[in-house]
């Protein structure tokens, strides 16, 4: 009797976690159907005129996007490599030497040391696939810190010729060229790497400071510079999650010009943090700073702050 | 000599060792999953410093990149942690613990591969010791004009290279601090501080839990 219970019980056991097991399977392909779909989107998006770009995002699909990415189980948003950002998908449980991999944390511990420095050149010359990659962006980033942009351009052209490499990996070759430049000038890398990698926090946090602070802003880009802005905070509301993404959010807006771009990109985390008042308040701010300012982009900006205005509480 | 058939022994049985089979397959599972999750949660390493080398561009949003410089104060003296020393010692050793000139070090780096996100993933273990007179890269701490000439040099760091100065305060130091603290406010320089126990390591991150929330226990 006892012996026909226990073995019932294990057999429904085995039956469950079988079953289970079955179910991931059907569920995963449909996701990653899910996740192309949103990428198509997002590359229509990238086509689509301004208007089209606020409506998209007055409508919440932006928000959808950007929420598909946030929610991907293994992103980490504000993490520096696609190795940290997408753990599971972008790095294929790449083993090292422990001194080797002593030797990429002190190129960050340390980036300073000439010592490192050449371990880590003959780290490069020696390993191949995802250790060669790593260690060539580690020292870029190095070379980066100490001001040294062309042996920042040499690493970096080391990276991008390392096969094997998943495609969001890019993102962070383009990202780190990219802040190697002044302002504005950054911008069209910056918007690379997003559409490398839509999860790329700092990325997208980049761009926000560099359209919110640009005066006088690039000549004939209003257009395509305020519908990248308007994305990226949306982006930025969608992914951050943790306390110090949120920290550092906090001090960035804190730190941005004041003036209409402030005051919009204020009223969309607003609305986002359950604040329709403040955020129409918000909105209404950067109409009349737009009256008052200069902004070569007036235009552009009013529209969208209109057509947020008169949609708050609508979505989500 | 007989030879042990167990699934012949009565009907069903089959049935029972594949169910068993497969729960001892979970329980070894959960087993090394758990040893996993271990090996990422080790207790009682206190106190946690951001490491000063996140990726100057994470957090450049807003304020100067994090700092190379941390400084430790000792009730009548303070070093400047020279971390390239410990690099260059360790690169040429190939011992990832040891003594150097202001006191010892052990670097690990995560070594489970199935915990660890980035190849980066590392702690660095730094336990200071108090300066002897000469010793570079340290100040007495003992008059005003010490702590006036200390704050100087921050202020100077700052300007040439506006690194954000990291300080690991001690108890006997707190007066010392709290003038070198103002100092910095009236210049304009964002510190970063944390209170801590002589003899007990400071801790350098890098990895997911740096990303995570570390920044975040900082004042």
């Amino acid at each position: 009797m006892e012996m026909t219970f226990l073995r019932r019980a294990l057999s429904a056991i085995f039956i469950v976690t079988v079953a289970l097991v079955l179910t991931i399977q059907v569920i995963a392909p449909t996701r990653s159907k899910a996740v192309d779909h949103d990428r198509a989107a997002f590359d229509d998006a990238v086509e689509a005129t301004f208007e089209q770009v606020v409506e998209e995002i007055v409508e919440g699909k932006v928000t959808e996007e950007a929420k598909a990415e946030a929610e991907k189980k293994d992103v980490m948003p504000g993490g520096q490599t696609c190795f940290m950002r997408h753990y599971r998908s972008a790095r294929t449980r790449a083993r090292a030497d422990i001194n080797d991999r002593a030797t990429l944390a002190l190129l960050t511990f340390a980036p300073g040391s000439a010592e490192v420095e050449a371990a880590a050149l003959e780290l490069v010359e020696r390993s191949e696939g995802e250790l060669r990659w790593r260690t060539a962006l580690a020292l870029a980033q190095a070379r980066l810190v100490n001001g040294n942009i062309a042996g920042m351009e040499d690493a970096l052209l080391i990276a991008s010729e390392t096969d094997g490499i998943a495609p969001n990996c890019r993102a962070d070759e383009v990202f780190l060229r990219a802040m190697a430049l002044p302002g504005d000038d950054r911008l069209p890398l910056l918007m690379q790497a997003v559409e490398l990698d839509p999860a790329h926090w700092s990325a997208h946090g980049q761009i926000a400071v560099a359209i919110a602070s640009a005066r006088p802003g690039r000549d004939g880009k209003c257009a395509e510079d305020i519908a990248q802005y308007l994305r990226s905070i949306v982006y930025l509301r969608e992914l951050t999650g943790s306390a110090t993404e949120i920290q550092m959010l906090a001090t960035f807006i804190g730190s941005l010009p004041q003036g209409a771009r402030r005051s919009l990109y204020a009223g969309m985390l607003l609305e986002t943090a359950g604040d329709p008042a403040g955020a129409q308040t918000a909105y209404r701010r950067t109409a009349q700073e737009l009256v008052t300012g200069d902004d070569p982009c007036a235009a552009e900006l009013r529209l969208a702050a209109t057509r947020l205005l008169d949609n708050v509480g609508d979505r989500r | 000599m007989t030879v042990p058939v167990l699934h012949d022994r009565e009907d069903g049985f089959g049935t029972l060792d594949v169910a068993a089979n497969a729960l001892a397959v979970l329980v070894l599972v959960l087993v090394v999953t758990g040893l996993a999750i271990m090996e990422v949660t080790r207790p009682g390493e206190v106190p946690g410093v951001e490491a000063p080398n996140v990726p100057a561009a994470v957090l450049e949003l807003a304020t100067a990149p994090p700092s190379r410089d941390t400084y430790v104060l000792f009730d009548d003296a303070a070093i400047r942690l020279n971390l390239e020393t410990i690099a260059a010692q360790i690169v040429e050793t190939s011992e990832l613990a040891g003594d150097f000139v202001q006191g010892t070090f052990e670097l690990r780096p995560a070594v489970n591969h199935y915990v660890y996100r980035d190849l980066t993933d590392a702690s660095l273990f730094v336990t200071p010791k108090p300066p002897t007179a000469g010793d570079s890269d340290s100040w007495p701490l003992a008059t005003a004009d010490d702590l006036a000439a200390l704050s100087a040099e921050i202020q100077s760091r700052w300007d040439s290279g506006a690194r954000r100065p990291v300080f690991v305060v001690y108890e006997a130091a707190a007066d010392a601090f709290s003038t070198l603290f103002w100092d910095a406010d009236a210049a304009g320089i964002p510190l970063l501080w944390q209170v801590s126990r002589p003899n007990d390591p400071i801790r350098f991150l890098l990895g997911p839990d740096v990303v995570r929330q570390r920044l975040a226990t900082w004042k």
